[in-house]
């Protein structure tokens, strides 16, 4: 009897570890994704500015509620733009931003096979 | 043919010219998503009242004017008069949050510099802030019938109050 309490005890307290541990790397990645404000290069995972430590709080806080990264970052968005995300969304006004590398690599491309065929 | 071989100049100029306008934009003064949409809900203590402020005070057919500030946020203090004026010569009821302070720091600096609000609300944890899009004080909102008009970032200055805020109150 004492026994299984025991082990029942600690096998809810590994469990709660690792459920502190993958929650605390989920919050880091976030932190990861979001700007700093204030800072504007940095993320908040890299800045002590007040600002940034708040930030850090409420997306433990919004973790611990239960909240998915979408959603997390969907409450960021509506506060502060597109510009609070490292990353910028794929959407018509970045359309530009992320397809018109992808465009001139395709152009160059083409520019050098031709050129090639044409020598050949 | 003779076109495509400048056509990397071309591009290059035309990056460049791009280039040098982003180089004007101040990325420090962002613009806020929330404008256009309903003032979120908030429910905070207030400094010398007790009960509470929230987002239904802010809600009226007059502009409404909320002002973010600190006693320790130095441009805070630049832009009291310009809110004293505002206060005094407009007919414009003006709210204000103050951020992450001390309580009695707060109430020196209204009693020092004068109060041109018709209900402070303390918001210690920031969380208020946050919930309005705030990255830092002060900033103010330009509020009507509950929804946000117009979000300035950093203190308005008397050049600014004549500019921008008033054609806007006045419009309203």
């Amino acid at each position: 009897m004492k026994f299984s309490f025991v082990s029942i005890f600690v096998c809810t307290s590994i469990l709660l570890c690792f459920s502190a541990f993958a929650e605390e790397t989920r919050a880091i990645n976030l932190f990861k994704e979001v700007r700093c404000l204030v800072c504007q290069g940095q993320t908040i995972h890299e800045s002590n500015a007040e600002i940034a430590e708040d930030l850090k709080t409420l997306i433990r806080e919004k973790i611990v509620e239960g909240k998915t990264d979408k959603e997390i970052k969907g409450f960021l968005v509506e506060k502060y733009g597109d510009w609070i995300l490292m990353t910028p969304p794929v959407k018509e006004l970045t359309y530009v931003l992320w397809f018109a590398p992808i465009i001139f690599m395709a152009i160059g491309l083409i520019v050098i096979f031709r050129r090639k065929k044409e020598k050949a | 043919m003779r076109l495509i071989k400048f056509l990397p100049l071309i591009i290059i100029v035309l990056l460049c010219i791009f280039f040098f306008f982003s180089l004007n934009n101040d990325t420090t003064k962002l613009s806020s998503p929330l404008v256009g949409k309903d003032v979120p809900k908030f429910s905070v203590d207030r400094l010398f009242n007790s009960g509470k402020m929230t987002n239904e005070d802010l809600i009226s057919d007059r502009p409404v004017i909320l002002n973010i500030w600190s006693s320790w946020c130095i441009p805070c203090r630049a832009e009291h008069d310009v809110l004293m004026v505002l206060s005094e010569l407009y007919d414009v009821d003006i709210y204000g949050l103050n951020y992450k302070d001390n309580e009695t720091e707060a109430k020196n600096f209204i009693e020092g510099l004068g109060n041109p609000f018709e209900k402070i609300g303390v918001d210690t944890s920031g969380r208020s802030a946050i919930n309005l899009g705030v990255y830092g004080v002060p900033e103010t909102f330009i509020i009507q019938n509950g929804i946000i008009i117009y979000k300035h970032i950093g203190p308005i200055h008397m050049n600014e109050l004549d500019e921008k805020i008033l054609p806007l109150i006045k419009d309203l």
